[in-house]
């Protein structure tokens, strides 16, 4: 296939980037379009590049494609096999797709044999075994999660938001506490963050904590119901009535609307 | 692009390509830039891949393509495509009874089909749920848009039965919800046989133009006569 093709087929904008079908798929993939992105990586394919077979993975996982990404991703295993990244796509795929968490943690495990210090690895084992109700084995890599977080400096403020979920559950206040804050300082842009900040602060008897978080946590995702219903409660026992009411209202408005109180 | 109205479930139950080649050719309705070449990708690919799981969504896309570019005839034949594979499509429901109403189709002894799918289509879109991990924002949007098409129709048949008032409430409230080209010209035209002072005529001709201005094709060239007609009782 000719680069002329492979323009016609990815677009205009190619024509500035004249580099291999697997770069030029891997960016359209990044640019968040995948049919393209399969396209062009299937002729880096044709072209012996096995380098496709994970970009393609990843972009039949984006646009559902079961098979064919249990496919690619058989391949990518096999062409890296030392790789951790391919047994960490496969533990998300099984979770996020199929939400089978024991497979999904049995992927993240040998991720994490190439990688012991995969982050995202360690914390999507975490919250597998979150799901698979085994909590202190949860905490345990959520915990390491954090470290390599410090030790690696890096951003990823799952493992913190998820030992908050776990900690609530655990009804360990102050240890939730901590956690939810890190996570908002991480990404105060998350609305679940901001809710869980909202409701730990309430369960700690702060509503003047409360109240901004989930303001910011409903203003963040209008369809955020349960941030509303508990600001709503917040308010009336705070004596302010007709704001609490007039959350009440809204909240009635758009679980009417949405269908469903289905966030967190 | 095209793919921004368009949403498949995703999960599971998520519609799967027998072959590498089906998903590619799927993916070309949803890249489409314009209506038409997102109308051939479709068309295309209901011809080359009959009995696909993507065949709904593709005809679904080919409906609103034709619709666009004001050919109903085939938007309507592509619309019961769509509903042969799923009776309940509300996308397929509400836009079956837009067609009936259609500028230059309109056929008064339809009118209680049209009122009869959009009352479907609305119950089917009151039971339809927010994913958990759907963009709200996504969501309402799609969701504003069906419920428009509704109040649209249901608009359009109180004004043919004479009831102005009710049939301005209902096209502005559509208007409102999904500011598209149609909705403003049927507001000229119900506030046109409602005006009684010179300012209703304004108002009309204000509608007739934000119709003209926002497209597509069809209803510039709809709103362009509407205006003419304005313009003509206006000097009255």
């Amino acid at each position: 296939m000719t680069l002329l093709a492979t323009c016609l087929l990815a677009g205009n904008a190619l024509w500035a980037e004249p580099t291999s079908n697997f770069a030029q798929g891997a960016a359209l993939l990044g640019r968040g379009a995948p049919f393209t992105a399969v396209r062009v990586l299937r002729l880096a394919l044709a072209e012996g590049d096995s380098r496709a077979h994970f970009a393609l993975a990843q972009a039949y996982f984006v646009l559902n494609q079961h098979r064919f990404f249990r496919e690619e991703i058989a391949e990518a295993k096999r062409n890296q096999p030392s790789d951790a990244e391919p047994y960490y796509v496969e533990g998300r795929f099984l979770f996020q797709n199929e939400s089978k968490f024991d497979a999904a943690a049995t992927q993240f495990q040998k991720a994490l044999f190439r990688d012991p210090n995969h982050i995202k690895a360690l914390c999507y084992l975490g919250i597998s075994l979150m799901n698979m109700q085994e909590p202190v084995e949860a905490e345990a890599h959520l915990l390491k999660a954090v470290e390599q977080i410090a030790q690696q400096k890096s951003s990823f403020y799952l493992p913190f938001q998820t030992l908050a979920l776990l900690y609530i559950q655990q009804d360990q206040l102050e240890k939730a506490a901590a956690a939810v804050d890190r996570a908002v300082a991480l990404a105060p842009q998350v609305a679940l963050n901001q809710f869980l900040l909202g409701k730990i602060a309430w369960a700690r008897n702060s509503p003047a904590g409360a109240i901004p978080a989930l303001q910011a946590a409903i203003a963040l995702d209008d369809a955020f119901l349960e941030a509303r219903y508990l600001l709503a409660r917040i308010l009336k026992s705070q004596g302010k009535t007709a704001e609490g009411e007039r959350q009440l209202a809204q909240f009635k408005a758009l679980k009417e609307i949405y269908g469903v109180a289905s966030r967190q | 692009m095209l793919s921004q109205s368009l949403s498949l479930p995703s999960g599971p139950a998520g519609p799967q390509a027998e072959t590498r080649d089906e998903l590619d050719s799927f993916g070309l309705i949803l890249e489409a830039h314009a209506a038409q070449a997102s109308a051939d990708a479709a068309e295309s690919f209901l011809k080359k891949y009959p009995g696909s799981k993507f065949a709904e969504y593709a005809a679904l896309a080919a409906m609103h393509s034709y619709y666009n570019l004001g050919n109903f005839t085939r938007s309507s034949e592509l619309a019961r495509v769509a509903m042969r594979i799923d009776p309940d499509s509300v996308d397929a429901l509400l836009h079956s009874a837009r067609l009936l109403i259609a500028p230059g189709c309109e056929d008064s002894l339809k009118f209680a089909e049209a009122d009869s799918l959009t009352q479907s289509g609305l119950i089917h879109l009151k039971a339809m749920k927010l994913p958990a991990a759907a963009d709200s924002r996504a969501w309402l949007r799609t969701k504003n848009s069906f419920l428009a098409t509704g109040q649209c129709v249901l608009g359009w048949l109180l004004f043919r039965e004479g009831k102005l008032d009710q049939a301005t409430k209902l096209l502005e409230e559509a208007a409102n919800l999904d500011p598209q080209g149609e909705y403003f010209y049927r507001l000229s035209v119900v506030h046109a046989a409602n005006a009684k002072t010179a300012e209703d005529y304004s108002n009309a001709r204000i509608w007739a133009q934000r119709a003209i201005q926002s497209g597509p094709a069809w209803v510039s060239a709809v709103g362009r006569e509407q205006l003419g007609k304005l313009q003509t009782n206006g000097a009255q």
